[in-house]
């Protein structure tokens, strides 16, 4: 399979609060072509993270297909609440509809399997839909020849058949085999620490205190020598650590077992922060030096010189940063070191381990004999220390490594002021200033979605937002001719919480936008009555207001009527209220006629028309007239 | 053989190029690297794009022998068992159907080129054939190209267009003008070492030169909006007497059956009728893409977009 390739440049973001390195589409234009092969697949399993962002319905966040009816999509809501997959090959759509809609703002993980005969959706790695879905992915395949062009997109579907997708997608996959609840289990986030064997040692920074650091593993408390201080927020990092001075500063718990002796299999794992790396470092230890093989000590330091036993970081992990470290050891002669869930060295030893036995253990320090003088001592603070008595795989290390150090505060939701009831004037599209803020997320990453209470007058998909900083602006475009009043919720999301704001937009009628502007208050009443006459000038308001005229000034709406040859022609004024150009030639007998009446707008700037009028100028005399259609 | 016969008369090129290059490129330097130095005047960018365009009849002194050798497979330049070595297929793009991109297994790595056959429309003296070049940016490796039109009459005379590296050119046709192409080749700002300070064959040490992101094996694909022509999609094999699937793509020999039980045999069996199909026509035809069956495909086979960084 080859690379997908990105369209109209939707934007990498580095990172929200829940993910890292993703790509953001604007629901306009930016999309990402897929291969073709990408369909060709007789099993068949698509997973991703998505993060909608609201706007229309059926947005096509998967679409593989050659045609309408020859194609397979995935919509994060269907219109109805619910997340869909769909797939047709010119007969009756299968489909897979979820009990609810992905939620706006915040990252869910979606997987479809295909098998053939059965279909199932996944969310958040939970079946919530599974069925017969008997046609396949390969199906979905456009002829094989010049002409016939395949659709494999993200974010778009083929042409305009369906909206395109406002939101964010990471970690896209897709595999040659429908996987199993299992294999979609194993995509989720870790939510518990993954263990190997017993748990002799489970030290939280949190737990440090008072000469003692609570073991929360099996084999007892330890002991401080010196005075190893918690710190609650590391250098801001946000992240609680133990310091040490690197001097004289450790802790000292009970003697290890024999589980963690000899040639035993064992993990040990560590958050660490080093501020400078000194050759050796010891982040925890037991039995002593002295002999090859015999000592047990996990070190973060920069040390290139090894012994038979001993296995090299290959690149240290950096200073000046948080690091998951693990070491395993089989039992035999293959022990391996891990860095941030990674595997970093694999090294097959001389000869197993031969650990001293019954000597204890020790934080931030090794032993030169056995019970004896502290050495090798650590610099720099520890969040988490864990010894298992066995080995941990890849898999639960880099799960270990995804669920970050102890005691970390959640992210804080971000923020979005205030938002005040507004009313517009009839215009056409109306922005609002807004702000938003997050003390632990980048603002750039932070995206506002919307929801309407009243679609008909203003969609969510109507509603704009721009700008990547604290000051945003929503852009507000009603459906034309339609006025009142919408109940707007805007929700502010950093991928792993949100905010919302409720308040009340009013879009006011061309008619009431003028009271307003004229007269203070939109409402039909008193001096700004349609029937009143304010200036007195002999027009009532409602003809003042359809003329265009100020209300409040002495102005009168009186055209010129001008002979032009067989027509007269009657120029004049109005606003977007509907005016009407009757004649008749005898006050007292016939009605009012708008025969022979045509119009030719002059000017239009929006909300004020210049209009002239022409009509048949009759045999005698002919009175014209302007009617308000209210 | 571009370098000492230089049919361009570049002017750091000629006779004895060669033997400098040899003579000079230290133990384990990449020999574009030394060409550089040994061209101050001309870029190591154009060079790779004037040797490209004359990739279409190998257009150098020995080309009557060249092409005497060829055309013992068929027809010069329409050379069926041949052209694929040659010419790359542009593939339309399905959301915007004025582009054609090529296929990003056949995107040029740097100092390599793809060919593209366009069919000019209509005839007669004048004909405007225009390509405009849009590359796939990619600040951080330099990526660049250099594109040029061939164009060959019917008696075989050969011209090329000026170099470009993005944006329109175009080239108008004589009446006696009917085959165009353009050659487009891989210039990034650097030319990288694959393996540095090592044996050229741990270049080919996936794990320590990983294809995906190793700069020297970076592709740097591109795509075309082709007017007054139309890209060339050619055909593999005839398929006379053979069955295509309803899907459209492979095709099978009518007396083929498939078994009618396991998914995987009845795919293995759909791979190797397309291969002996494919190898015993006579005038050897077979479906435009020959995609790879999916029984080959590992079970987990996993292809990342967009990566979590």
């Amino acid at each position: 399979m080859t690379d997908g390739f990105t369209a109209d440049s939707p934007v990498r973001v580095a990172a929200d609060a829940k993910r890292s390195g993703f790509l953001t589409f604007d629901g306009a234009a930016q999309q990402v072509n897929l291969d073709r092969s990408v369909a060709d697949l007789r099993d068949f399993t698509f997973t991703a993270w998505v993060k909608p962002l609201g706007g229309a319905a059926n947005q096509a966040v998967l679409w593989l297909g050659a045609s309408a009816a020859k194609r397979l999509y995935f919509t994060p809501d269907d219109g109805a609440g619910h997340a869909k997959f769909s797939i047709v090959n010119g007969g009756a759509e299968q489909t897979l509809t979820a009990p609810a809609a992905l939620a706006p703002g915040l990252w869910s993980h979606v997987a479809i399997t295909l098998d053939g005969t059965t279909g199932v959706l996944y969310v958040n790695g939970a079946s919530v839909a599974s069925g017969a879905i008997v046609l396949r992915a390969e199906q979905m395949l456009a002829a094989n020849t010049a002409s016939a062009l395949q659709h494999n997109y993200l974010a778009r579907s083929q042409d305009t058949l369906l909206p395109r997708f406002r939101g964010a997608l990471d970690d896209v996959s897709f595999f040659a085999t429908a996987l199993s609840a299992a294999d979609i289990a194993a995509m989720q986030p870790a939510t518990s620490v993954s263990n190997a064997g017993t748990l002799y040692v489970d030290l939280r920074a949190s737990d440090a205190s008072a000469g003692t650091w609570i073991n929360n593993g099996t084999i007892g408390n330890f002991a401080r020598t010196g005075l190893p201080a918690l710190v609650s927020n590391v250098l801001s990092t946000g992240v609680p650590g133990v310091q040490f001075n690197g001097t004289s500063q450790a802790y000292t718990g009970p003697n290890s077992v024999a589980d963690l002796d000899a040639a035993s299999d064992r993990s040990i794992e560590v958050w660490a922060y080093n501020p400078a790396l000194a050759a050796e470092e010891t982040t925890v230890s037991w039995a002593y030096r002295g002999t090859d093989s015999r000592n047990m000590a996990f070190n973060f330091g920069s040390n290139a010189t090894w012994g038979a036993a001993d296995v090299g970081w290959g690149t240290p992990p950096s200073a000046g940063a948080w690091h998951h470290l693990a070491y395993t050891h089989d039992g035999a002669t293959t022990a391996k070191v891990y860095i941030d869930g990674a595997l970093a060295t694999t090294k097959t030893l001389a000869a197993a381990l031969n650990t001293f036995a019954t000597q204890p253990l020790n934080i931030a320090c090794q032993r030169d004999s056995a019970g004896g003088t502290r050495s090798l001592y650590f610099s720099g603070y520890l969040n988490t220390v864990r010894v298992h008595g066995g080995v941990l795989t890849p898999a639960q290390i880099a799960a270990n490594y995804s669920l970050g150090p102890v005691g970390t505060p959640a992210s804080a939701a971000p923020t979005l002021a205030a938002i005040a009831d507004q009313t517009f004037d009839y215009s056409g599209i109306t922005p609002i200033a807004l702000t938003v803020g997050d003390t632990d997320t980048a603002l750039a990453a932070v995206t506002l979605h919307a929801s309407s209470g009243n679609a008909a007058l203003l969609p969510p998909a109507n509603i704009t937002f721009s700008g990547t900083a604290a000051a945003r602006t929503a852009m507000l475009a009603p459906i034309s001719g339609q006025y009142g009043i919408a109940a707007l919720t805007f929700t502010a999301s950093d991928g792993a919480a949100t905010s919302a704001r409720t308040f009340k937009a009013t879009f006011l009628t061309p008619s009431e936008t003028w009271r307003r502007q004229n007269f203070g208050s939109p409402a039909n009443t008193g001096n700004a009555a349609d029937t009143f006459d304010a200036n007195g000038d002999g027009e009532l308001n409602l003809l003042e207001c359809a003329t265009a005229q100020n209300p409040n000034a002495a102005t009168t709406a009186t055209p010129t009527l001008v002979r032009n040859g067989a027509n007269l022609e009657f120029p004049y004024t109005r606003s977007l209220a509907a005016l009407a150009v009757e004649w008749r030639d005898d006050l007292t007998t016939g009605v009012w006629s708008s025969a022979g009446v045509t119009e030719q707008i002059l000017s239009d700037n929006g909300t004020v028309q210049t209009v002239r009028a022409t009509l048949p100028a009759g045999p005698g005399p002919r009175f014209v007239r302007l009617r308000v259609v209210k | 053989m571009y370098l000492d016969e230089n049919p361009d008369a570049l002017p750091d090129l000629g006779e004895g190029t060669n033997v400098a290059l040899w003579q000079q490129t230290a133990i384990n330097q990449y020999p574009l690297t030394r060409l550089e130095n040994l061209t101050p005047t001309t870029s190591l960018k154009d060079i790779v794009g004037c040797f490209a365009r004359r990739g279409v009849t190998y257009n150098y002194a020995s080309k009557t022998d060249i092409q005497a050798a060829l055309a013992s497979f068929g027809t010069p330049l329409d050379n069926v068992a041949t052209a694929r070595w040659q010419f790359t297929d542009l593939v339309q793009r399905s959301d915007d159907a004025a582009w054609w991109r090529v296929p990003f297994e056949m995107a040029p790595m740097q100092g390599a080129y793809a060919i593209h056959e366009l069919v000019p429309a209509g005839s007669g003296a004048g004909r405007v054939v225009s390509v405009n070049l849009r590359g796939l940016p990619d600040g951080a490796r330099g990526a660049d190209w250099r594109a040029s039109f061939i164009v060959i009459s019917d008696t075989g005379a050969e011209r090329y267009s000026t170099l470009w590296g993005s944006g329109a050119n175009s080239v108008t046709l004589a009446a006696n003008e009917n085959k165009v192409y353009v050659s487009v080749a891989g210039a990034p700002a650097t030319f990288h070492t694959g393996a540095p300070n090592a044996s050229f064959a741990v270049d080919f040490d996936e794990p320590l030169y990983p294809y995906r992101s190793t700069p020297s094996k970076a592709r740097f694909p591109y795509e075309l909006q082709v007017t007054g022509a139309t890209p060339k999609q050619r055909d593999n094999c005839a398929t006379t007497g053979l069955v295509q699937h309803a899907n459209g793509g492979c095709y099978k020999a009518g007396t083929v059956t498939f078994f009618p039980g396991a998914t995987s045999r009845m795919r293995s069996a759909l791979a190797i009728s397309r291969t002996s199909a494919c190898q015993t026509a006579s005038s050897s035809h077979c479906p435009r893409a020959f995609t790879p069956p999916t029984i080959s495909r590992p079970r987990t086979t996993r292809a990342s977009w967009i990566s979590t960084a």
